[in-house]
């Protein structure tokens, strides 16, 4: 990675330095970092930068305390750590002299200082623009500062000569998701805050590190288990640890400025005190590449994505003609439109073409109407509120995870599991029976519920609250049942068929509710486990439809995430490189490109769209983020099919 | 097959043949349905205009395609009414309008907003596009010296102009004499606003443009109050609470000099006018909303914020040892306040129940303490808070923690 890159507003870049999660085969290099060792008369007056009570026995006991009892692993942090002068100094060339850009890729939106990457490389012009700035940087990286983290966290002598230090700015929507920092040789990360320094920066304002205690090594839980409202003038750090330093950067959700320098302590180089041959290549062989290879792994992720049989008597009925009974099932939720001969050529044609078709109007204007209004009723009178934790989410409704990957609720029409342990996990997947979905018996369970409701607790506490408009989410998540049913339909089937002229073998269908300030996916592959072993005949690649059915407005502008976007994993196009890479479905993925040329479709949040494309293995799909500033949900049905393609 | 392979056929085919790529765009992606007016005739080129004009007023307003699509139709169609008014068929008879005028200089002036990064020698600046747009408003008023609609375009294009080509270029240094006199611009938009209004032949409800001019008044008016105010990081919390107090008041803090070119605009912005003003034209246009509901809405929703400012100001100063008509006078705007921002209330806009609970909040307190119809105001106020919580998920957990307090 360059530390100086085009100024160029860009989206979806995927450089960001503080990331970890990689994956496997893909060459990941520490973006910036430098070998520049400091003289003693600096590193000796860099010591006069910080408050005077770091450095006396007793502080430095107190924090190795706070830092050896810290959940969810070993992190500290420290208030007041430069002198207040020199910091605000530092704020202030930074805001004068620095520019920054909006980068966003699938894990994070953040600004950076575009011409100064890494702080680690500063010339002698930048140095005269920015003095402060460079005293606070030899201040971090001085002998006595090293020996404190080091000791406190107890994690072995720091480089003093290799310096990895950048600038972030987070604006309201920035974020960034879970991810552990593993990558090369870093030992300790740290991120010295700088917001407005005369105001208090209040949990309300957003912006928290959150840290993340593991299920098991290398699979984050959803919901964090500490989080930290950063001060200014408040380093916050920990020990960086394969499969288990997981954190994120909660988005900003005021209007302030959330600044900081943010960086690594790396493993001794050769010639740094402390340095041990070979010490950096045994921290790297440790880091989450091989550990995100082991297939057990996969073993938590949930939804899992393996796609159900069809049977072969069904499959062959879907290329048969409509009949009358199809179109009047198929209209009920319908466009008639989309039933004509001439709009079935139209759609066949455009697929066939290009390969994806954007079906707006999907549903009939009646049915879609009065389903809005009930979504969008649903939305804003919800009760119980909006589930923002784990145990909040209620079956039929699942958790997507791991939070490194996936945060989203989705309904699977498969009965109840239980992903809160990683012993309750172990369960599911050994007595894990190949259960075909039922919608419609979901459907029952959801109308079952409303009917309970009427004459219990709930009802009751709405009563209290007198808010006769209080919805429960029982009536929207059977209307979603039912058309999720219209997808699993051998009419749909058939339509199916008409458009694309495929042959569908397996399928997989999900009901999907995104909730603001929660949820996303990253960039993934296909999952070729979802065609196992069998038949070679399958079309390389996946028949795929979303369902968008967002109620409510004004996604366009695409602040507020929640976009489907698929780009070309230009790296899969190499074959030398792609060997080996079909079991690949990691989220993260590091490869920049300098456009968005890359970008082979994108859909915006929005009501009443099916989208219906052929996803081959070199396209990389995920959905953005959604801002907690976002009117309301992103909904969606999202189908998969494993086909055949009829014409050859 | 595979979208990929077809992403990477495209992109291929883009590179070898660009010219054809356009055309092909043109056939497809970039194809636009205008609906026409009910009652409009398909075949008159005007009324063609007019849809297409709307069209973009209604839409996110990010495609300049479209609006590149006005202008030139709008270039078309003067050369044609200069060359004869006649259409190939030689049937459709073309004439200068006001009209023509108005959107052709309205849909110029919008094109500034896409060229704010151009090279002012490149003769597509922003102030490029501002004169042709004031060209083409002043050759109407020329020809139709009387027309309210090209009155109101005219006070758009400068309603417009002053933050765009202006006030996006000032810093605290800068100079009165560097730029046009704003206040002097500005006063000038409202009058043309003013005579515009008189002129009954305009649909004032029909013209979401004109709505659109008010707005900006308001924005431009909070522009100026809030300029300086994020490059100045040096004001501590003490002196925020105090700037808050002073601004509740009606008092303006500003950081300016007076050789400053907005100092004389602030020093006005104190004064009554420019607020009456507001109020006026706003309480006018909602007049004319009956027969939409969403608009009216909206409208009534920018008078009843007005209202609330006024009433804060108002009871902010009966609370610093106001008389007893002081409080008087509160309640009666506060009550206007509630009228209108009941008229605003959705159902689908969380922010419209916030707007009212605010509203009765401020009403409440200028009530007997514990008084029964206080205690009732609190109560509808914190439900509607409550409620619109929920439904933002948390947006307004401040405001109801302010309430308990």
């Amino acid at each position: 990675m360059a530390p100086a890159r085009s100024k160029s507003t860009e989206k979806r870049r995927n450089e960001f330095p503080d990331r970890g999660n990689s994956t496997k085969n893909q060459k990941v290099t520490e973006p910036g970092a430098m070998s520049l060792r400091q003289t003693a008369e600096e590193d000796a007056r860099s010591k006069g930068y910080f408050q005077p009570k770091l450095f006396t026995a007793e502080y430095e006991e107190n924090l190795k305390n706070q830092v050896d009892k810290a959940g969810p692993y070993p992190w500290g942090s420290i208030t007041n750590l430069i002198d207040d002068d020199i910091l605000r100094n530092v704020r202030k060339e930074i805001l004068s002299e620095i520019h920054f850009t909006k980068k966003e890729t699938d894990i994070y939106k953040v600004f950076q200082s575009g011409d100064l990457a890494n702080l680690s490389g500063l010339s002698e012009d930048m140095r005269k623009r920015l003095p402060s700035l460079y005293k606070v940087r030899s201040a971090l990286y001085s002998q006595a500062f090293r020996d404190l983290v080091s000791s406190v966290t107890g994690c072995g002598k720091l480089s003093g000569s290799k310096m990895d230090i950048s600038i972030h700015l987070y604006n309201r929507t920035c974020h960034l998701l879970t991810h552990d920092d593993v990558i090369g040789s870093r030992r300790v990360s740290y991120i010295l805050y700088m917001p407005d320094p005369d105001r208090t920066w209040k949990p309300s304002n957003g912006g928290a590190l959150r840290l993340f205690d593991s299920i098991v090594p290398n699979v984050p839980k959803s919901d964090p288990y500490a989080q930290l409202s950063p001060q200014f003038n408040q380093i916050a750090f920990f020990k960086v640890q394969p499969g288990f330093s997981f954190h994120d950067v909660g988005e900003v959700i005021s209007s302030k400025q959330r600044l900081s320098l943010q960086g690594w302590f790396h493993v001794p180089q050769p010639g740094d005190n402390g340095y041990i041959p070979g010490e950096q290549e045994k921290s790297e062989s440790k880091s989450t590449l091989e550990q995100l290879e082991t297939e057990e792994l996969k073993e938590y992720d949930f939804p899992k994505m393996e796609l159900n049989d069809i049977s072969e008597q069904e499959a062959k009925q879907f290329t048969l003609d409509l009949t009358a009974e199809d179109n009047k099932y198929l209209m009920k939720y319908m466009n008639p439109l989309l039933m004509s001969e001439g709009s079935i050529k139209q759609l066949q044609n455009t697929f066939s073409e290009n390969s994806v078709v954007d079906i707006v109007s999907f549903l009939n204007d009646e049915y879609a109407t009065l389903f809005r209004k009930q979504m969008r009723h649903f939305e804003l009178n919800e009760y119980p509120s909006m589930p923002s934790k784990q145990e909040e989410v209620n079956f039929p409704w699942k958790l997507a995870i791991p939070s490194h990957k996936r945060r989203y609720l989705y309904i699977d029409g498969k009965p109840e599991e239980d992903i809160s342990t990683a012993q309750s996990i172990q369960r599911i997947n050994e007595t894990y029976a190949d259960e075909q979905p039922n919608f419609k018996l979901t459907e029952d369970i959801f109308k079952l519920l409303n009917n309970e409701e009427k004459h219990d607790e709930v009802l009751m506490k709405m009563k209290v609250e007198s808010d006769n408009d209080a919805t429960t989410y029982n009536e929207v998540s059977a209307s979603l049942c039912e058309l999720a049913s219209l997808f699993k339909s051998v009419a749909f089937g058939k339509w199916l068929y008409q458009v694309t002229k495929l042959e569908v073998l397996k399928d997989k269908i999900f009901i999907r509710r995104f909730r603001p300030g929660h949820d996303f996916i990253l960039a993934t592959k296909i999952d070729e486990r979802s065609r196992k072993e069998d038949d070679s005949s399958f079309l390389d690649g996946v028949l795929e439809a979303t369902l968008n059915l967002t109620p409510t407005t004004g996604w366009e502008h695409g602040e507020w995430g929640a976009y489907e976007l698929c780009m070309m994993d230009e790296e899969a196009e190499k074959p030398e490189e792609s060997e080996g890479k079909v079991y690949e479905d990691e989220a993260a993925i590091y490869r920049s490109s300098d456009s968005d040329e890359s970008v082979a479709y994108e859909s915006q949040a929005c009501w009443n769209k099916l989208c219906l494309l052929f996803r081959d293995p070199s396209v990389m799909k995920f959905v953005k983020y959604i801002s907690y500033d976002s009117p309301g949900s992103r909904w969606d049905i999202t189908a998969s099919w494993l086909c055949k393609d009829a014409e050859e | 097959m595979g979208l990929g392979r077809a992403s990477k056929a495209k992109k291929q085919k883009k590179e070898k043949s660009p010219v054809k790529e356009v055309e092909d765009d043109t056939d497809t992606e970039d194809f636009l349905t205008v609906p026409l007016e009910v009652g409009a005739d398909a075949d008159d080129p005007l009324s063609q205009l007019s849809a297409l004009w709307k069209t973009w007023l209604l839409s996110d307003r990010e495609n300049e395609l479209i609006l590149n699509g006005v202008v030139n139709e709008c270039d078309r169609l003067m050369r044609l009414a200069a060359e004869g008014g006649k259409e190939k068929d030689g049937e459709t008879n073309v004439k200068r309008s006001p009209e023509l005028y108005a959107i052709f200089g309205l849909a110029l002036a919008d094109s500034a907003r896409f060229h704010t990064e151009d090279d002012e020698n490149s003769g597509t600046a922003v102030k490029d596009y501002f004169d042709n747009a004031m060209g083409r408003v002043d050759n109407g008023l020329d020809k139709f010296g009387e027309s309210g609609l090209l009155k109101f375009a005219k006070s758009s294009i400068l309603m417009n102009r002053i933050p765009l080509e202006y006030i996006s270029h000032m810093s605290f240094e800068s100079k009165s004499n560097e730029y046009p006199d704003v206040t002097e611009l500005l006063d000038d938009a409202l009058e043309l606003y003013r005579e515009g209004s008189k002129d009954e032949n305009v649909k004032l409800g029909q013209e979401l443009w004109i709505f659109e001019i008010l707005e900006a008044f308001n924005d431009l008016q909070e522009i100026v109050r809030n300029f300086g105010r994020d490059q100045s990081e040096e004001i501590d919390s003490e002196e925020e609470v105090e700037e808050e107090e002073m601004e509740e008041s009606g008092q303006i803090v500003s950081l300016l000099d007076e050789h400053h070119p907005l100092y004389k605009l602030i020093g006005k912005l104190e004064k009554p006018d420019y607020g009456e003003f507001f109020k006026d034209q706003v309480s006018n246009y909602l007049k004319h909303t009956e027969n939409n509901k969403q608009l009216k809405r909206k409208v009534a929703g920018k008078l009843g914020l007005w209202y609330l400012s006024k009433a804060e100001q108002a009871a902010t100063k009966y609370g610093s040892g106001g008389k007893a008509e002081s409080m008087d006078a509160a309640i009666g705007i506060i009550k206007t306040c509630i009228k209108h921002l009941k008229e605003a209330w959705s159902d689908e806009d969380p922010d419209s129940w916030v707007d009212l609970a605010e509203a009765q909040i401020t009403y409440a307190n200028l009530l007997p303490v514990d008084s029964k119809e206080q205690e009732h105001l609190y109560e509808l106020a914190e439900k509607s808070l409550k409620k619109a919580n929920n439904a933002t998920h948390g947006k307004y957990t401040d405001i109801l923690e302010s309430l308990h307090d």
